[in-house]
């Protein structure tokens, strides 16, 4: 075969082989194309990306205003007949985030079931947790939901417990009887200083007032402190087991716990109000509500947040 | 060296290109009209195959043991949840029966704007089985002062990889679901759970609760009561 005849041979078999390439190519594609309905001209190469993100939440917690008692009693096994040392109601609004701690002084007059009147904080001896809740309920005008009390010796092991709690100190304490000896300031508190913290009311010229407005202080601080621990199902699981160690509950089971829990850990501090209850002196050593206490309560009954106050 | 006796190259080529175009051939088949009315059938649902991860008890009474068979019935529960409410919506288009899946108030939730997290339903059809993955799932129970199992929770991280006509997507679900025990096992009663779903996949979805196109992202946020 001659030299000339042997150049064209292969060149009509690449020109074979070329269209034949091309022809399968063609024809995958058009199959392809047929299959999925999408040329394959993207070929791996990412040409555009949408992203689509979304959040849910739901924790079956309380909807709507919910008043919550919470009491600190001096139960101590060197002395009987405990009494309500702290008495303070929480009421949250879920719908708006924010919530609002009603300072009690232990030792305002009140109308105690069945007792007549005496301090509110004799309630507890008299009947337990359930006629606490009654008389503060029945004072303040709110249907009290749910009621939780705690001893000196159960605060101490519940601080200590979740690791205890940083308290902004708002002022220099140095008081013997109880051992808050404090600068003010962040600091840590352990169980037994936390305590004496919140009993502390002789280094005040308004002796129980500041004491109980300090109470309110370390609620929003345990609140603030659990919450930079983590607010999730997990964390406020672990939470509760530590609580209902230590405590009393009236008309709520774990999974309530729970759900007031994560409620909870569900508020910003900073749109949480702590008020004192206005009161002065009264009769004996009674205090008695100022007149300006109903405009309180009338506001906070309403829907747990205080407009006017 | 003589090349040993066979076809030539063209004949070869010649062949292949045949073979393609009958491929083709076959395919543009599957466009007549009567085959456009019959869509092939789903791919089959994706099978899910979760690790336990640890195990926590947050015990009322410290030292408590959490019961037997606590920890696989909340592994079946949320197993279900993966089949019910991600898997096979994604490959049939509607969730499975969510009533032993979820709480009454935490299925009553799914039908607001909860329901486009929580499910992965009206996502573009996948044209083969998806993939998905899932880091071991960690568990925290909650033990009352008798020992028994109150609340748990599961915490979650499940990829899944579809590809759809339109192209790949990607599934990616992170949180935590809470359960309780109740019925025949355990249900879910809360959750707290962010997805984010990326690819080109996503750029039109081949189906919707109204057959609508849906190419704008989901603003982040949290849908709350």
């Amino acid at each position: 075969m001659s030299r000339r005849a042997r150049v064209a041979r292969r060149a009509v078999r690449v020109l074979a082989a070329a269209t034949a390439a091309s022809t399968l190519a063609l024809a995958g594609a058009v199959g392809l194309w047929l299959t999925t309905g999408r040329l394959p001209v993207a070929g791996g190469a990412v040409w555009f990306r949408v992203t689509k993100v979304g959040e849910a939440h739901f924790a079956d917690a309380p909807d709507r205003p919910v008043f919550i008692l919470v009491v600190g009693n001096d139960a101590r096994a060197e002395v009987g007949g405990a009494r309500a040392d702290a008495l303070h109601v929480i009421g949250v609004n879920p719908a708006l985030g924010r919530a609002t701690i009603l300072d009690i002084p232990r030792d305002t007059g009140a109308s105690i079931p069945g007792h007549g009147t005496d301090k509110i904080n004799t309630a507890f001896a008299f009947g337990g947790l359930e006629r606490q809740a009654q008389a503060v309920g029945q004072m303040v005008g709110v249907e009290i939901t749910y009621a939780i009390t705690t001893d000196f010796a159960g605060f101490i092991a519940m601080v200590d417990e979740i690791g205890g709690l940083e308290v902004d100190v708002p002022m220099a304490m140095d008081d013997r009887n109880t051992g808050a000896v404090f600068q003010p300031g962040p600091q840590h508190l352990d169980g037994e200083q936390a305590l004496a913290f919140s009993r502390n009311r002789h280094d005040f010229p308004t002796g129980d007032l500041q004491r109980t407005a300090n109470q309110g202080h370390l609620i929003l601080s345990a609140l603030a402190t659990l919450r930079a621990r983590g607010t999730g199902a997990s964390g406020t699981l672990r939470a509760v087991s530590v609580l209902a160690r230590h405590t009393e509950t009236k008309g709520l089971g774990l999974a309530d716990l729970y759900r007031l829990g994560r409620l909870g850990l569900s508020l910003d501090p900073t749109k949480v109000e702590n008020v004192v209850v206005p009161v002065g002196s009264g009769q004996g050593t009674r205090l008695a509500l100022l007149p300006s206490a109903a405009g309180l309560f009338a506001d906070f009954r309403d829907d747990g947040v205080l407009q006017h106050h | 060296m003589r090349r040993r006796p066979g076809p030539p190259t063209p004949t070869i080529a010649c062949t292949l290109a045949v073979v393609a175009l009958l491929t083709g051939a076959g395919c543009s088949g599957d466009r007549s009209p009567d085959h456009a009315r019959r869509p092939a059938p789903p791919p089959a649902v994706a099978t899910v195959d979760l690790e336990p991860g640890p195990v926590k008890v947050a015990a009322v009474k410290p030292g408590t043991p959490l019961p037997p068979g606590t920890a696989e019935g909340v592994m079946d529960a949320v197993e279900t949840y993966l089949v019910e409410a991600v898997a096979r919506p994604l490959s049939r288009g509607k969730a499975g029966d969510l009533g032993p899946v979820f709480s009454d108030p935490a299925r009553s939730r799914l039908d607001g704007p909860d329901r486009a997290v929580v499910l992965d339903e009206a996502l573009p059809a996948p044209i083969r089985t998806p993939r998905l993955t899932a880091q071991p799932v960690g568990l925290t129970v909650l033990v009352d002062a008798g020992g028994r199992p109150v609340l748990a929770s599961a915490a979650l991280s499940v990829e899944v990889d579809a590809r759809a006509r339109t192209g790949a997507y990607t599934v990616r679900r992170l949180g935590e679901l809470t359960l309780a025990p109740g019925g025949d096992g355990w249900r879910i009663t809360g959750y707290d759970l962010t997805v984010v779903r990326d690819g080109a996949g996503l750029a039109r979805t081949s189906r919707g609760p109204s057959g609508s196109a849906t190419t704008a992202a989901r603003p982040s946020g949290e849908a709350r009561r």
